[in-house]
């Protein structure tokens, strides 16, 4: 790309100025300081790098164009350039409008016309050799620019060759400035901060740092400050909120209590007396009731008392009947035993007597003796005569030859003979006594003689029961007698009258006085729920005082939990927002390190570059670059010396800068058609060194457009073949 | 016959608004416009002919209101209405406790004020009808437990009267309560306490949305906005309910507040979303909002620039609006290969550090992109 002519119409103070750059090489405009030489360079940049249409508030448009209105008041200026690439002509155009959107065309040999910024930049960017970025930094840089960064990489005391490889790499901006910045920017937000832990640091001691740190540190713990805060309140406000509770409760109870005491209250003044006639009333009430009973007791005992005394005369009667009877009974068992007696002595006669045979072998005769009393029985027995002799207690037999007694085993019969004669003359004796008729009819009569007695004894039992009872009933009377002090039934009755009376009179009297509340059996009942009740609420009243003072105990916090809340979620939106920032930085701090470790960039091609325009300029063989790998250390003198980095001088310093701008300048440029624009790139040199650094520059502009801006004639002249345009 | 009731709560009178002082009056504006609204709430009243007004917790902004400064002033402001009983219910914000019992004493000594401090029925006679009122007073500044649960075991004997249920906190499914702690109900809770009605308060939106005749637990909303919240609440001009109680119960919406407050957030991608923008913040009768806009996105350089030049106007002219804050701290430029071939040369430092970040494509990389991009600038 090469450009052929510049039209102005008008541009700053130039106007309807074309301006032919096909007339030589390098092409030179020359005019006094204000003529317009930086006019053409800002329409030049603006022409291809400033959208027509661009917002008034941009920078490059307020830098480049908006100076550039005509002072007369017009609101257009207008840039149009012809040039040419790969063989094609092309003209692009630009109007500036101060008022409103300008226009923008581009047209070309086989382009036809393309308007608007958006289509035309399209095509620019396919046409112009590098992107605006490497215009705006290198190709079109102001010679000063680069200077600059010296001067400015100076007063941080960085060395030459570093500023030198940085200033290449860095379009004029040092990574070394960068990083300054960016650690700068750092330790606004990140110091005190541990990226790697997401945490604050620590002092040595393990405490947080006091004062204002990076702002990461600071919202960090401006939040966990305001959490403790969040906390804190909550705790009050939960706190607040149980006493409250606690002291809903004892108020409600309180007004239950209350109001119960203040409802009975003359009840309660009342019930004292009232408890006196209650009591009264239930004495008498008692009194009555034991009168009552007293009264039935006695009628009853009395009645008691009669009925027994008939029945103990009945069972007396009864009794002297079974007395009479078991008499008889008694005289009867007497006759009776008696009558044993002689069965007995008879038993033992008849046990006497003696049975047998007498067997008469020959005639015999024989005397027998049937006992002792009568007198003997002779027999003659024929032979082979058998008697038959019977006798009592004594059997003789007397023959003429024997005499043959043969006794019984009862002793002595005679005797019982008489015995039995004695008793049955005594049992007649009193049998005729007793008027019983003999012999005795009925049996033993002992089984009737021990019922008779039974009963006999039963009557006396039921006698003695019937005394004892009337006995009791008499005590009972006696007792009530006592118990009353009276002496007579009807004493009682009219005691139970008066009390009666009493009673009611009393009973009036209370009707007159405050009941007790329903619920209550009684007054004490109702008392004591009084005395309770009064006793509780003071328990109560001191309770809620308690709490009461703890509550105004308790501060009030100067926001609630909702606002800190609030003002949390607020901090942790701008902590969010810091730590990102920083993580960013940081991340810019790192990369930026990598970077300027690696040291491969564009430095090692330009080398050479530079090295041979340092030689150009200075005229001096032998002069070589002392490098460091991609670092100048300093200038090789031919005569065997060198000049350190930090030596060279002001002069040296530009030759070297001018040396740095043609380098980049071919580095930019190469294998393409491109310009360079040069803001009086021989001023700050030695003049003996001029002509040299004219020849250099002369020699690029024979390979790549060079357009150089002066305001000294000397400095056009210089250049042998060059455009002079005069502005 | 029928009650015909005025329906509020929120006031929050006594709200400092310390954050909009930073606009000359705008403070003071907010703080009386509180009283002014519970005035033109009065005056509503009246000419509806509520015969009931009540006020479903927070009048006051907190617990510690004081006589002079607050209290008289809503006495000034009550004593207008003509209807027969002012209920005012102690909501969590001017929770009624032992502690200020005497403040709320200052309150019940205002003309047929009663305050709704116990949890028992009050009993109202209104011409010929008897209302009884169900109240659940706070009395902290959060609760786990509603106080509403004795009503459902009170005896309520009376089929003739009106029930009418007043309490305050959260309602299932009506708000956010993550934590619970605003005296929650459920809406179970209220219909096993048999009212009519329930007049709520806490929310600080109208719920239901539009007038009804259905729903019988309504919460009115604040009559007057009061902050920038990031849910609806806000957005719309305060409200307050005007019900009627007969043979059928029914609730008008009735406009109360004179601001609003929007907090908007807005992404800005291209020039067009900043248009649609501008549009939406430059449209007619803003004279009384406040609006709160957080803008975020990325966008190109120019267009970044205008942004921020819009952005920089509003916070100067406020565009028509009571008062505007913008947060653009999130509005970044959009940091592409365009813009860096176009501002650094290919292989520079400046190039390959954005390239490099560009490339990567997470936030903090973006972040260190426009970072960076700023240094260089500034740097050039």
């Amino acid at each position: 790309m090469r450009i052929k002519e510049i039209s102005l119409e008008p541009f700053g103070n130039l106007n309807k100025n074309t301006f032919d750059l096909e007339k030589g090489t390098p092409n030179i405009f020359l005019g006094d300081t204000g003529a317009g030489k930086t006019t053409v360079f800002d329409a030049l940049y603006g022409v291809f790098f400033i959208d027509s249409g661009v917002s008034k508030a941009n920078r490059e448009y307020k830098k480049h164009i908006k100076k550039r209105f005509p002072l007369d008041g017009s609101n257009v200026v207008n840039v149009r350039v012809k040039f040419e690439h790969e063989g094609n002509g092309f003209e692009i155009e630009k109007k500036w409008n101060e008022s409103k959107k300008g226009i923008t065309v581009l047209k070309g040999d086989s382009l036809g016309t393309i308007e608007g910024d958006k289509d035309v930049n399209k095509k620019l960017q396919e046409i112009l050799p590098s992107n605006k970025g490497t215009f705006k930094n290198v190709l079109m840089a102001y010679q000063t620019k680069i200077q600059d960064v010296f001067e400015m990489d100076t007063d941080t005391q960085t060395e030459l060759d570093k500023l030198l490889r940085e200033s290449i790499k860095s379009d004029g901006i040092s990574p070394q400035e960068f990083l300054i910045k960016v650690e700068k920017e750092l330790e606004v937000y990140g110091d005190k901060w541990d990226f790697d832990r997401e945490r604050p640091e620590f002092t040595s001691t393990g405490n947080r740092y006091k004062g204002s740190k990076g702002e990461i540190h600071d919202l960090y713990w401006e939040m966990e400050d305001q959490k403790r805060g969040l906390d804190e309140i909550e705790r009050l406000e939960t706190a607040t909120a149980e006493i409250n509770e606690q002291m809903d409760d004892i108020t409600n109870e309180l007004k239950c209590i209350g109001s119960f005491l203040d409802d009975h209250r003359k009840a309660y003044q009342d019930s004292d007396k009232r408890k006196d006639i209650e009591f009264d009333i239930k004495d008498k009430e008692r009194d009555y009731d034991s009168c009552e009973d007293d009264f039935e007791r006695w009628d009853e005992a009395e009645k008691n008392i009669s009925q027994l005394e008939g029945r103990v005369e009945v069972l007396e009667d009864n009794l002297s009947n079974k007395q009479e009877k078991k008499a008889e009974l008694d005289r009867f068992s007497e006759l009776y035993e008696l009558s044993k007696k002689i069965d007995i002595e008879e038993g033992k006669l008849e046990a006497g007597e003696l049975e047998g045979n007498i067997l008469g072998k020959e005639k015999t005769s024989f005397e027998v003796y049937k006992d002792t009393s009568s007198d003997p029985e002779g027999f003659t027995l024929a032979q082979d005569e058998v008697k038959e002799v019977k006798a009592k207690g004594i059997l003789q037999i007397h023959t003429d030859r024997f005499h043959i007694d043969i006794h019984s085993g009862m002793g002595d019969f005679e005797q019982v003979l008489e015995n039995v004669e004695v008793l049955k003359d005594h049992q007649k004796e009193k049998a005729d006594e007793y008027g019983i008729t003999l012999p005795l009819q009925e049996r033993d009569p002992a089984k009737k003689l021990e019922d008779i007695k039974e009963e006999i004894s039963a009557i006396k039992g039921e006698i003695k029961d019937a005394h004892k009872d009337i006995e009791h009933y008499e005590e009972t009377i006696s007792e009530i007698k006592n118990n009353h002090e009276i002496s007579s039934k009807s004493e009682i009755s009219e005691k139970r009258i008066e009390l009666k009376k009493e009673i009611g009179s009393l009973k009036e009297k209370l009707r007159t006085m405050a009941d007790i509340p329903e619920g209550f059996e009684d007054t004490s009942e109702f008392r004591e729920r009084y005395e309770e009740y009064r006793g509780r609420k003071e328990h109560i009243l001191n309770e809620k005082s308690k709490l009461l003072e703890k509550l105004n105990q308790m501060e009030t916090p100067s926001s609630s939990s909702q606002e800190l809340q609030e003002s949390i979620e607020e901090l942790d939106k701008r902590f969010q927002r810091a730590l990102k920032i920083g993580k960013a930085y940081l991340l810019l701090k790192d990369r930026t390190q990598e970077l300027m470790e690696d040291g491969s960039m564009i430095y090692g091609e330009l080398k050479g570059n530079i090295e041979r325009h340092l030689k150009s300029i200075l005229n001096i063989d032998g002069f070589e670059i002392q490098m460091d790998e991609v670092v100048l250390q300093g200038l090789d003198h031919p005569e065997g010396y060198t000049i350190p980095r930090s030596s060279l001088s002001t002069g040296q310093k530009d030759i070297v800068a001018l040396a740095l701008r043609l380098a980049m300048a071919e580095y930019y440029l190469q294998g393409t058609d491109g310009f360079i624009a040069m803001d009086d790139p021989l001023v700050n040199i030695d003049p003996g060194k001029r002509k040299a650094a004219a020849d250099t520059i002369q020699e690029l502009s024979e390979g790549k457009q060079v357009l150089i801006m002066t305001c000294d004639p000397a400095h056009a002249e210089l250049f042998e073949d060059a455009n002079v345009i005069e502005v | 016959m029928s009650v015909r009731i005025f329906h509020t709560a929120d006031i929050h009178i006594g709200k400092k608004f310390s954050t909009f002082d930073v606009v000359p009056d705008l403070k003071s504006e907010l703080v009386e416009r509180r009283f002014e609204v519970l005035g033109d709430m009065v005056d509503m009243a009246n000419e509806h002919s509520c015969q009931l007004f009540v006020i479903a917790g927070d009048l006051f902004d907190t617990h510690t209101f004081n006589k002079g400064e607050h209290v008289e002033k809503v006495r000034s402001k009550l004593i207008g209405f003509e209807g027969d009983h002012i209920l005012i219910l102690p909501g969590n914000h001017d929770y009624c406790s032992e502690k200020n019992m005497n403040s709320w004493e200052w309150v019940e000594d205002i003309d047929r004020v009663s305050v709704l401090k116990e949890t028992r029925p009050y009993e109202l006679s209104i011409g010929d009808e008897k209302v009884i009122i169900y109240p659940g007073p706070c009395n902290s500044k959060i609760s786990k437990d509603n106080k509403i649960d004795w009503i459902k075991d009170v005896e309520k004997d009376d089929p003739e009267a009106f029930k009418v249920g007043v309490a305050h906190g959260h309602l299932e499914g009506c708000s956010y309560d993550s934590q619970g702690s605003y005296y929650p109900m459920s809406k179970d809770d209220l219909e096993q306490c048999g009212m009519d009605v329930w007049l709520l308060g806490h929310v600080h939106v109208q719920i239901p949305e539009q007038d009804t005749s259905l729903q019988d637990h309504l919460y009115p909303g604040t009559p007057e906005q009061e902050g920038f919240k990031r849910t609806a609440e806000g957005s719309e001009k305060g409200k307050a309910w005007i019900i009627e109680l007969g043979e059928r119960m029914s609730a008008e919406s009735i406009d109360t507040g004179k601001y609003t407050f929007i907090h908007e957030e807005r992404t800005l991608n291209s020039s067009e979303d900043l248009d649609e923008l501008k549009k939406y913040l430059e449209s007619d009768g803003n004279e009384h909002t406040l609006a709160k806009l957080e803008i975020k996105g990325r966008l190109e350089q120019d267009d970044h620039r205008d942004a921020l030049e819009y952005i920089n106007s509003l916070r100067h002219d406020h565009k028509g609006f009571r008062y505007i804050i913008v947060e653009d701290d999130d509005l970044d430029q959009r940091i592409d290969m365009e813009l860096v071939k176009e501002n650094f040369s290919e292989g520079s430092f400046p190039y390959t550090m954005l390239e490099s970040l560009i490339e990567e494509e997470d936030e903090i990389s973006k972040k260190a992109a426009e970072l960076g991009y700023d240094i260089f600038q500034e740097v050039d």
